[in-house]
């Protein structure tokens, strides 16, 4: 499923909010948007239509966000990111304790609910379209639905598999491509949260990574040491 | 109920040193008594013993006649008597001096056995044997007493010994009877103590007036009704005005997410000359700023009024400060070189592990963080220290850029409520003192966490 075929819903009071998501998502290739002013309008949408992502607001004069997920989308499984300007953390849990696939507070960077709506379709259809995540490195070829590194080898490629924690690791590293992680971040991705001790051994997992993403492991171009913080896989 | 045990102790120590200084008082003036007595002049003048030592000196001739009767005169009236008169052995006066009219010039047995011990027509009198004779000097009317007295030596005994038993019994009886009052107030002075114990605390209190404080009680109800009553309106505004500010934030957050959408919208947009993308850049990023004041402004009001729960548990300061330092570098993007952070934590440090709410700790260290990079637009190199000081954990930020003004330094130390724009530092101190923390600013720029 190419993602920007998705038909997706936005739910808000608002409509000049309603109108600039669907700039900032059409802007992306989104194709196939609706907006709705309240919870009934959206649910007589759904009537007519399925959506395949529900971008919704907590806040309406008559029924609220949450009641409307409990009520429709959870029932029909449609994934559901809200966008509130309810900020408390108990807002935010009752939110993902319902079940809903991320919270977003307003105001919201436009990038920001560009990657959530992208991780969510990416995470809801990735099963049913075995789509294969490749990313490039450098000159290396990462597959992660193969857990494989290629690493070019005269005319061809020559694959290289990923051992288990290498593979959380640069998983990690391409999930925030570009972002500083910080080593307790990584170490307790990777071995949970009774991760104290492991420096040492997820220093000698950079490495070997090092060693496959790298033209030259010992002045690395890609994955960089942040001195006193962590690592970072540039873009 | 320490203070209580205090002031029995102190009602007690005080009850006893009154009854010790009326003792020492009495003692004082029976000590004082029995001077003056042995200070003041005798009378007769020369007490008994002259009178005694004047009839010795009477010579006698051999007819029995007092050969220096004028001397003997004289030295008696020198003692105050006004008469003198010396017996023979059959009770005959051989000698006079101003002996009254009407006086017998013979006694007998039973007179002179009368008037030895009392008096002799009223008259009170001394009496001194000499050989089987007898020396009688009589003093004027009222000039002293006589008093004798027989006691049976086991009776002597009896009262002396009933006296000293009394003495110590009353003393004990005191001892008791003070003993026993204290107690009797401390146990309705407990009530009234607890009473106003739970009032500091904030508890209601509801006291029984029938007591003999019945009256005090009165007073600490009503006084416990009023603190219930404004406990209640303070409670009821701080929740008002904590609502209005999360209201008000609420409301904006939307506006705001417009306002910013659509600079975004603009500044990336293709064919837009550059100044109008430049200033679209402004609006995106004076949004991003309100928007970081107000999520600011809504802790520090809940934090103000002891509205925001912490959710304690266990963490690393460390992972927090790195956690701080990546989200300052990852936000800063291609603005990171100018800002590079060097982190130093000791191993100490490391090691440690707090209970504490981890999100606001990562929320403090980011202001801190992130007030270096804002007040110093031209970059500036950041310095983080992480340390143990006596046994608590301590984290130092400091920048080589252009300093924090001494008097925002001055109103975070001395923990001052300024209205100025230090909200983000406000909010540092609010969280860090929630941790039981403080926060210290040392001139020019380094700012001291303690948790």
């Amino acid at each position: 499923m190419d993602y920007r075929e998705a038909r997706i819903l936005i739910v808000d009071d608002n409509e000049e909010l309603c109108l600039l998501i669907e700039t900032i998502l059409r802007r992306e290739g989104y194709k196939s948007l609706r907006a709705a002013l309240s919870c009934e309008e959206a649910r007589e949408r759904l009537g007519r239509e399925r959506a395949d992502l529900i971008i919704l607001d907590v806040n309406f004069p008559g029924e609220d966000g949450f009641t409307f997920y409990q009520d429709v989308c959870r029932r029909e499984e449609i994934p559901v990111i809200f966008l509130s300007a309810r900020d408390q953390d108990e807002d935010r849990l009752t939110g993902l304790g319902l079940g809903a696939d991320d919270y977003l507070t307003k105001p919201f960077l436009s990038r920001e609910l560009i990657l959530r709506c992208a991780a969510v379709l990416r995470r809801t259809y990735r099963g049913r379209e075995k789509e294969e995540e490749i990313y490039q490195v450098g000159s290396r070829v990462v597959n992660l639905s193969a857990g494989t590194v290629g690493i070019p080898e005269g005319e061809g490629m020559r694959t290289v598999p990923l051992p288990n924690k290498e593979f959380q690791l640069l998983k990690l590293f391409l999930e925030n491509r570009g972002r500083i992680l910080t080593l307790d971040y990584l170490a307790e991705s990777v071995w949970g949260e009774n991760y104290y001790g492991y420096e040492n051994t997820l220093m000698v997992h950079i490495r070997k990574l090092r060693e496959k993403l790298e033209e030259n492991p010992g002045k690395p171009q890609w994955l960089i040491t942040m001195k006193g913080l962590g690592y970072r896989l540039n873009k | 109920m320490k203070i209580l045990m205090k002031i029995y102790f102190k009602y007690f120590a005080m009850s006893l040193a009154v009854a010790l200084l009326f003792l020492a008082v009495e003692l004082g003036i029976t000590f004082q008594l029995g001077q003056h007595w042995g200070e003041v002049e005798r009378f007769p003048v020369g007490g008994s013993q002259a009178v005694g030592e004047i009839a010795e000196s009477i010579k006698l001739d051999e007819d029995g006649q007092v050969c220096n009767g004028a001397e003997t005169a004289e030295a008696i009236r020198a003692t105050g008597a006004e008469w003198a008169m010396l017996l023979s052995g059959e009770g005959e006066v051989v000698w006079e001096e101003n002996l009254p009219d009407g006086f017998a010039r013979r006694y007998f047995a039973g007179e002179i056995a009368a008037f030895s011990r009392w008096y002799l027509e009223d008259y009170p009198v001394i009496v001194w044997k000499l050989g089987e004779r007898l020396f009688v000097a009589g003093y004027p009317e009222g000039s002293f007493m006589r008093y004798n007295s027989l006691m049976r030596i086991s009776e002597f005994h009896y009262y002396a010994k009933t006296f000293f038993l009394c003495l110590g019994g009353a003393a004990l009886l005191a001892l008791v009877l003070i003993l026993l009052m204290g107690f009797l107030y401390y146990r309705k002075m407990r009530a009234l103590i607890q009473a106003i114990i739970g009032l500091s605390r904030g508890e209601d209190v509801a006291l029984s007036r029938g007591e003999s404080f019945g009256e005090v009680a009165g007073y600490i109800n009503e006084t416990s009704r009023k603190l219930k009553e404004q406990q209640e309106m303070l409670k009821k505004r701080d929740e008002s005005r904590t609502e209005w500010i999360s209201g008000v934030s609420h409301d904006i957050r939307t506006p705001l997410a417009i306002v910013m959408g659509n600079a975004e919208l603009i500044e990336e947009r293709e064919g837009v000359d550059a100044q109008a993308r430049k200033a679209a850049g402004m609006i995106k990023e004076q949004s991003l700023r309100i928007r970081s004041l107000i999520e600011d402004l809504n802790l520090t009001s809940k934090l103000a009024y002891h509205m925001q729960p912490l959710r304690l548990r266990e963490v690393s300061l460390a992972a927090l400060v790195r956690q701080a330092a990546a989200a300052c570098v990852n936000q800063l993007g291609s603005g990171e070189e100018r800002y590079p952070i060097e982190i130093s934590l000791t191993e100490e440090f490391q090691k440690k592990r707090l209970q504490a709410d981890g999100h606001l700790l990562l929320r403090a260290l980011e202001n801190v963080i992130g007030n270096a990079v804002r007040h110093n637009p031209q970059g500036c190199r950041i310095q983080i220290r992480g340390f143990l000081e006596e046994g608590r954990c301590r984290i130092a930020v400091s920048d080589s850029g252009r300093g924090i003004p001494p008097e925002v330094a001055a109103c975070v130390n001395e923990n001052g409520e300024s209205t100025r724009h230090i909200m983000g530092l406000r909010l540092v101190c609010q969280i860090v003192q929630a941790h039981g923390g403080w926060v210290r600013i040392t001139l020019p720029s380094e700012v001291l966490l303690a948790l």
